[in-house]
């Protein structure tokens, strides 16, 4: 590493390793939290009383835990359910549609879409989940101005529709960081070549088919990358909207850790929760890795 | 009839008038070249043809049917761009084979074409490799491959030539003629290189602020231009063209303060035109009995071994000359220059030709 910066750099190692003495202890930080975790998933650790003291080491029992009981299954596939249509077809999807449906289309119309979607992207998540809530609550916007007005009974929302909800209002919150990414890699993608494929006679769906979506590959898997990872430990917006309910309807995997952990008060399981994220995420990472090589090759 | 008629073609880009009015009649097997300097609205009218731009108003016939609202393939037109746009993601063959695939033509049928084609532009070893694994001049020819497979009426070219280099210029320009002689496809070219224009094409139209100022064979443009924004876009070195600002007696005055003298002429017709055009290769240094004459400094002289290109100035009016067999002159010299009335283009105030 040293060698390859500047010659006075060299001659210096010691001020240098003062200087990055801030950054190694930060790593180290890192990895003493993540040894930590690892070691309490092995442990019955708890939050209060006397195995908070005194945990004993459990072996493997955390983790078949997780496969035996209900709770974590289906935390999981409420999570892939939440990620896969708030973040792979909402955000994804429609910020990859957005962005080449705006691409040529008039100025005025694409500004007052990019504010929209970034009003949303830039609003914490705490406010739009306040915001849906009030849109949504039996008192709120939906059921008063529109509902009520019609006749209709007053709909309780985010009980009946609570997953509905959460997915919409993930969708609304994240779609501007996938448009924005599409908007830049289709500028990447030659005129020509579109106009090549209409000449040849492909109509939009089949220009979208077999010319943009092959030739952005490699940022569709990127971008799929991300927003899963972001989204699978997305914890802050569902639970200011649903705190995981009605019931355990929207209890995603975070969600259930957190409960797990501190409201339960099983740390050890709570950890066990984690890592087992953790390797779901990094076996989707593989996966989609794996994608954008292939489109590179 | 022609093949494809466009009539009173009119392009608005928002406020912006591209191409007032423009007319033009294109027969079946030619070889046309659009050609004008950059911004004349030569890629737009390709466009406009090519389906790819709207026709503001005017008519485009092709077959005598009215083709303003169809697809560029119900057209029968198939279009090589600049760039080539070929698919990077695709084989060649899968290049080639995309118009048919989109068609729903059969695997069978596809691969036959595709190899009829491939074997017509010797493209047969190439087939498997992407278009990042070709050679610009191999590029061109899946282009072409791509736009040919359907067997379009017409194919159109965008300055396919100019991203390459010198002498793959020259060598893809030989290609293209003999491809064109072979298959006598109905071809529209555009280019802003005059000496491709004057080597490929049947007819050239020359374009200017989206106006055809002469739509003729070369050789009409180079011996007969109709105005003077023609003279000097076709030849090389460029005519010289004396803008006459007055006339006295047997001598004019160019707005650029050249003084000619037009005594040894028989005739006084010269002295009736208002821009007198001759190339460089018909004004001879020293100047003979009966010819146009006047002085100039030697500016520059560019030596290019079989010829030497003269710069010249006389008052702030440019001169070039063009001598064969060296130049005997220096530079800083002054010399009497001569050309014949014969070669002579003459316009009148309104920029038309004087027969």
């Amino acid at each position: 590493m040293i060698a390859t910066s500047h010659v006075w750099l060299r001659r210096s190692a010691a001020p240098l390793v003062v200087g990055a003495l801030p950054a190694i202890l930060f790593i180290m930080l890192f990895g003493v939290y993540a040894g930590w975790t690892i070691a309490v998933s092995f442990t019955d650790l708890a939050l209060l009383g006397r195995k908070a003291i005194e945990p004993s080491f459990v072996g493997f029992d955390n983790y078949v835990r997780l496969v035996a009981r209900d709770g974590f299954l289906g935390a999981v596939w409420t999570t892939t359910v939440f990620t896969f249509f708030s973040a792979i077809v909402g955000q994804c999807g429609i910020g990859f549609l957005l962005a080449v449906i705006l691409k040529g289309g008039k100025k005025r119309l694409r500004g007052i879409v990019e504010f929209s979607l970034l009003f949303g992207w830039l609003a914490p998540d705490v406010v739009a989940a306040f915001m849906w809530s009030a849109l949504a609550s039996p008192d709120g916007l939906l059921n008063t101005v529109i509902l009520r007005p019609l006749g209709f009974e007053r709909v309780h929302l985010l009980n009946l529709y609570a997953m509905e909800l959460v997915v919409i209002s993930n969708i609304w919150k994240g779609t501007a960081w996938s448009y924005l990414l599409f908007s830049a890699a289709l500028d990447t993608v030659s005129r020509e070549v579109v106009e090549a494929a209409y000449v040849d006679g492909a109509n939009a769906w089949q220009r979208l088919r077999y010319v943009l979506v092959p030739l952005l590959r490699p940022q569709i898997a990127t971008n799929l990358l991300l927003v899963t990872i972001w989204t699978y430990a997305f914890f802050s917006l569902i639970w200011a909207l649903t705190g995981g309910g009605p019931g355990r309807d929207t209890e995603v995997l975070s969600i259930y850790m957190y409960k797990q952990a501190f409201e339960v008060g099983k740390l050890g399981y709570g950890s066990a929760i984690a890592i087992a994220m953790m390797l779901i995420v990094a076996g989707l990472s593989v996966l989609y890795v794996r994608q954008g090589k292939d489109a590179l090759r | 009839m022609a093949l494809l008629q466009a009539r009173h073609f009119c392009k608005d880009f928002g406020a912006v008038n591209v191409i007032p009015d423009l007319s033009i009649d294109i027969q079946e097997g030619d070889f046309t070249v659009l050609v004008g300097p950059s911004g004349c609205g030569k890629s737009t009218l390709l466009r406009m043809i090519a389906g790819l731009e709207d026709i503001t108003r005017g008519e485009l016939l092709i077959d005598g049917r009215l083709a303003n609202d169809l697809h560029p393939r119900e057209r029968g037109i198939s279009m090589v761009f600049q760039s080539y746009a070929l698919y990077p993601h695709m084989s060649v063959s899968e290049n080639i084979g995309f118009g048919l695939k989109l068609e729903g033509c059969s695997k069978a049928e596809i691969k036959q074409r595709v190899g009829d084609v491939a074997d017509a532009l010797q493209l047969g070893e190439l087939l498997h490799r992407r278009p990042a694994q070709l050679s610009g001049g191999q590029r061109q020819r899946v282009a072409i491959g791509r736009a040919i497979v359907r067997k379009p009426r017409i194919i159109l070219f965008d300055e396919p030539l100019s991203n390459l280099d010198a002498k793959l210029r020259v060598e893809m320009r030989m290609e293209l003629m003999k491809f064109h002689s072979n298959h006598g496809i109905t071809t529209i070219y555009v280019t802003h290189d005059q000496v491709e224009a004057m080597t490929m094409a049947s007819r050239i139209a020359v374009m200017e602020k989206g106006q055809i100022r002469q739509f003729d064979t070369p050789k009409k443009l180079f011996d007969a231009p109709t105005d003077p924004f023609v003279a000097g876009f076709i030849g090389s070195p460029q005519m010289n063209l004396f803008e006459v600002s007055k006339v006295d007696g047997k001598t004019l005055v160019t707005k650029e303060g050249a003084t000619i003298s037009f005594a040894g002429l028989s005739s006084d017709r010269i002295g009736h035109a208002a821009t007198i055009g001759v190339r460089p290769e018909h004004v001879s240094i020293g100047g003979k009995e009966g010819e146009l004459a006047f002085m100039a400094r030697v500016d520059l002289i560019e030596n290019l071994g079989d010829e030497s290109i003269v710069h010249l100035v006389s008052g702030t009016q440019k001169i070039t000359a063009r001598a064969f067999y060296g130049a005997e002159c220096r530079v800083d010299q002054e010399v009497r220059l001569g050309f014949r009335e014969a070669n002579t283009h003459m316009f009148d105030q309104a920029g038309q030709r004087l027969a």
